[in-house]
Parts: C-alpha cells; structure tokens; sequence
C-alpha cells in the first residue's frame, strides 16, 4: 500500500480577541504539531471528546482551513500552500461529509441542483448526461431517480446523509474525509450509513478519514485509529489493537465509558474512571495535556510532555508510563 | 420543481384566501396602480383653474369638489396617486438594491470591508434623517427624480443591516463553506445560495420600503421640500389641504386615507410574498 496523506507536525491555532479593547490576542492551539500517515485504500478513524480537534483536523488536512504549521502531503504533492487553481484541482479529488445532514445541504435547492453544482465542476455535461449520473448516484447510495426533484426538508436525516454522500461521490474523489457523518443519526440509520461507506469504499477504492466519538463504530469501519485529546494525538494504531489492547489511559477511558451490556462488563466495578472535563483549549495544562485527569499522573507528567513513542509496530502511544 | 411551484402556488393562495384583508389589499392596490397607470387616458385634468369654482364641495362634476384654485380635486388626486406610488416602488428598488448589495459584501466578505461598509452606515445613521434629507435635497434641483435619488440613497442603511446579519450567519453554514471548498466563485455563491436564502428578508423589508418611501414622499412634500407644483402627490394636497382644514376637511381625509390603505396594502401583500418564498418556514 503507498500512502495517500502524509501530515507532518501539523498545527492549527486560532487568533481568539478575549477582551473589547485589549490588544491582547490569545490563541487556541486546536491541532497542536501532529503527524501520521493514511495509506491508500484504508480508513483512518479519528476519535476524542468534543472540542479535542477532530473536525479542525479533518478539516485542515483537506485544506478547507488554513494550516498554521505543518505540512500536508498529498499523494506525493505538497499542498501546504497551494492557491487557486491549483488547490481547486486537488479539492476534486477529496471531499467530506459532514454531521448534519441538515445545514450541509442548500434548502433552497433540489437534490438535482444540488448535485449538478458539484458534476458541473468537472467540466460541461449536458443536461441528459448530468441527470445519467445523478440517478446512478442516487441508485447507489439507496435512493430513487424521483427524488432527485425534491427538496432536502422533504427526506429524513438518513436520507439527507445519503445525498450527502453521492453528492460527495459525484466528482469521483479518492479521498472522502467523513466527519462525524454518523453523530446525528439514530443508531439504526447509523448502521445503515456505515455499510453504506464501506460498500461503496469497496466499489471505488475511497480511503477514508472518519471522525467519530463512537469507538464501537470506529472501530468496525476503521483499519487504524488515532485517539485526539486536546489537540494532540495520544494513542494511534491500528484499529484491533489500538480497541482491544489500549496503552494510554485516555484510550482506556474512552473505551471503558462505551457502555456494555455483558453482565461481567457492568459488574466490573475496577474501571479507569475519569474526572472533569475537557481543560479550556486557551488554557493547556504544562506537561501531558492529560495529567489533569490521569489518574496515574505522576511528577514528570506535569513537567514534560510526551512524545508518541513506538510501542510495538504500528501502534504509538504519548505516555511516559506506558513504555 | 413543477409539482413544488404548484405546492407553493396552493399555500399561498390557502393563505391568502384565508386572510380577507389580504384580497382587499391586492384589490386595492390593482385598482390603485391600474388607475395610475390609466390616468392620461381619463377625461381629467389635473391642472386646469378655474377661479369661479374654488373650493367646491364634492358634486356630480367634481367627485372630490375642487381645490383653492379651482382645480379638479378627484384629478389632483388621481394625479397624486401617480407621483406618490412611482416614488415609492423607484425609492424602494433603489434602496433594496444599494442595501442587498452592501449588506451582501459586507457580511461575505468581512474584515476589513465589512469595518469599513459598516461604520458609512452607522455614521449616515447616527445623523437625524430628516434633517439629512432636507439639506441634501435643497442642494438637488426639485422633481420627481431627485426626491427619489435622495429617499433611495438615505434609506438603503436597514435593509443593508439585516442582510449581512443573515449572510454573516448564512456563511457558517455547512453548505455554504462547501460551495467554497468546491471553488464555486463567490459571485456565484451569492447568488445562488444566498440569495434565496435571504430573499424573504430582502421582500418583506422592500415591501415595507415602498410604505416608507411614500410616507417620507409625503413628508417630504408636507414641509414643502418635496414635490413642487404644478405635479401633485398626496403628501402635497395634505399640505394643501392644512389651510382649508376648518371648512373642507374631506380634502385632507381623502390623500391622508389613501396614503394609509396603501401602505397596509403593501405591508400585507408583503408578507403572502414571504410565505410564497419560504414556505418551510412558515407552514
């Protein structure tokens, strides 16, 4: 396999004006110098809790924001800094689907409208040939030629997911960065959606990049999974070890709050509970971003920070107590 | 989009069969624009004295009696009507046009533009508009055109307002920011998206537009730095009308009346306009 993205100590900050007069200018470090690589033809799954940077990840990889620091590999091109055209080029062959499937599609437009924009980009069809590739589209991800006609507020959530997906599968991406296509859905459309993505990686050879906070579903599509907190990658591998044999305790906790229904699961009472939340992105705690609410935090963890040290072959693990 | 267009067509026209006073203001204005439009073909005139009749009380010739100097006052309206209404709807296109375009760059582009654009409208607005209109217009040569250049030019501040509010929040929306990641050009981006989403807001502040414009017409034209004669609107007869107040008060009720009803008028038909737009949002 090669590889189709390679970020290297990538970071995002954003400029936040705290006071009304004050020149004083903070930042949030929202993806603080991370690196990894998505190989052709996988799935890279992304997990952490709100606010830990996933989307703003996903979304500078893909160049919709702005890298602060870093660089962005794309099969073999550096697109850091690419403008215009050429970044326009690079955008057709990636694309995303977002959370909701409410506020990702036009109101104002219907189906047919909304995925000529996107053939349309890549270069003039006619009419005829336009509404061809729509209905195979809509025909693939589950929906009928007669939709094309309506309106978003006239189809489910689920439903509104799938034109989202053959409106991203419409200019013939390699790269599909999923984010959180699945949060909003209820748990049977979920499933749904989910071999819906794998189904159709398999018919186009997509590499994915999927953001999600459910481990369970991450860890079903995913080949690796890498565990953001805090703007920093903890824990990345690959997706059975990373799930069934976690280093990093933020890893363990995340899992370990996946609720089970195994009675040995529920009764087991020893469990890596973690306190309190998030700590503000304005404010990281010195040392391991984590050490505020590890409970094997010890005196180095305040101080310094870890890198992602090599555990075994692909998995990497940021924690001094797990070497 | 057919079978949508007929969905639209039927709530409007549930909404508006429902609302009476709606069919009265559509019938009301018909008759309004149609009658102006008609005026020079109708046997009146509108400037023809007659100092042996002035200030006739409404008679079989005179529907609306005459005025001090004996003109026809049913003319002097119909002639008003015609001045007050194309003021309204040229003041509002030109207002709507100036305030869609400056609210659209404004909130679309932000930063430095948008500083920019904005502080122009808070200092054109922090001055008295009146007094602001009146020392403008005494620099313009008086007529039809320059009342509506300067109502059109003094009131496009609201509309710009309210535009880059929504497309400041229009912008963060996912399908916005994808149209961007597509590299849809921004032209294309404001009309296609945004437009129809800010359009409600655009009709029914234009439909308020037109009552603003011939209300400060009429005001305008009340002080006397409005329309001069001989051209008649009805804010002019009103302030015609001040001086004969105690013997002939149907010559005031009569311009102040239509002024009133047209402006509910437009109101009215404004808002079934809206529901026509966006009918998700209001059914």
């Amino acid at each position: 396999m090669s590889t189709l993205i390679e970020i290297k100590n990538l970071s995002k900050h954003f400029a936040v004006n705290r006071k009304l007069f004050g020149a004083k200018k903070e930042t949030v470090k929202a993806v603080d110098d991370i690196s990894f690589k998505i190989e052709k033809g996988e799935t890279f799954g992304l997990v952490g809790e709100s606010g830990c940077g996933k989307s703003t990840l996903g979304r500078t990889i893909i160049r919709m924001l702005e890298p602060t620091e870093g660089q962005i590999i794309y099969d073999g091109t550096d697109i850091t800094n690419i403008k215009g055209k050429e970044l326009k080029n690079i955008h057709k062959r990636m694309q995303i689907i977002f959370q909701d499937p409410y506020s990702a599609l036009d109101p104002h437009m219907t189906v047919k409208e909304i995925m000529s924009e996107n053939i349309s980009m890549l270069g003039k069809k006619t009419e005829e040939e336009q509404e061809e590739i729509i209905v195979s589209l809509l025909n693939k991800v589950g929906l009928t030629a007669s939709d094309m006609y309506k309106y978003p507020n006239e189809f489910s959530g689920g439903q509104r997911q799938r034109i989202g997906i053959a409106r991203a599968l419409a200019v013939n991406p390699e790269f599909i960065l999923c984010d959180e296509p699945i949060s909003a859905l209820d748990v049977s459309i979920q499933a749904q959606v989910v071999n819906l993505l794998s189904d159709l990686q398999n018919e186009f050879g997509l590499t994915y990049l999927f953001i999600a906070h459910d481990l369970n579903m991450v860890r079903h599509i995913s080949d690796k999974i890498g565990v953001m907190y805090l703007g920093k990658m903890v824990e990345i591998g690959d997706s059975d070890e990373v799930y069934f044999n976690p280093k990093h305790p933020y890893t363990k906790a995340l899992l370990e709050s996946v609720p089970g229904i195994e009675p040995e699961n529920i009764l087991d009472l020893d469990r890596d509970i973690i306190d309190g939340d998030i700590p503000s992105p304005l404010d990281i705690p010195r040392g391991c971003r984590f050490h505020t609410r590890c409970p094997y935090a010890t005196e180095r963890c305040k101080t310094e920070q870890p890198e992602l040290y090599d555990y075994k072959d692909n998995h990497k693990v940021a924690c001094f107590n797990c070497l | 989009m057919k079978n949508d267009k007929k969905r639209r067509n039927k709530m409007t026209r549930a909404a508006f069969l429902k609302d009476k006073l709606a069919i009265l203001a559509a019938i009301f204005l018909i008759f309004i624009i149609v009658i102006s439009i008609i005026a020079p073909l109708l046997p009146l005139e509108a400037t023809k004295t007659d100092v042996l009749h002035i200030l006739e009380v409404p008679s079989k010739g005179h529907w609306f009696g005459t005025d001090e100097i004996g003109r026809d006052y049913f003319a002097r309206v119909v002639y008003g009507g015609r001045v007050s209404i194309t003021v309204g709807i040229l003041a509002m296109l030109m207002s709507t046009v100036l305030g869609v375009s400056i609210g659209m760059l404004a909130g679309f582009l932000g930063g430095v533009v948008d500083f920019t654009l904005m502080r122009i409208v808070d200092v054109i607005q922090s001055i008295p508009w009146l007094i602001l209109v009146t020392v403008v217009s005494i620099f313009f040569k008086k007529g039809l055109l320059s009342i509506i250049v300067v109502i059109g030019f003094f009131s496009w501040m609201e509309i710009a307002r309210l535009v880059r509010a929504e497309v400041m929040s229009l912008k963060e929306r996912e399908y916005i920011q994808y149209a961007s990641f597509l590299g849809i050009d921004t032209v294309k981006i404001i009309l296609r998206h945004l437009m129809p989403a800010v359009m409600p807001t655009i009709i029914v502040s234009a439909t308020s537009g037109i009552a603003d414009a011939i209300m400060t017409e009429s005001a305008l034209s009340f002080l006397g730095i409005g329309i001069q004669e001989p051209l008649s609107s009805w804010g002019k007869l009103l302030q015609a009308a001040q001086s004969n107040l105690q013997n002939s008060i149907y010559m005031a009720l009569i311009p102040g009346l239509l002024i009133v009803f047209t402006i509910f008028s437009f109101n009215k038909l404004g808002n079934l306009l809206r529901i026509y737009l966006e009918p998700s949002r209001a059914s």
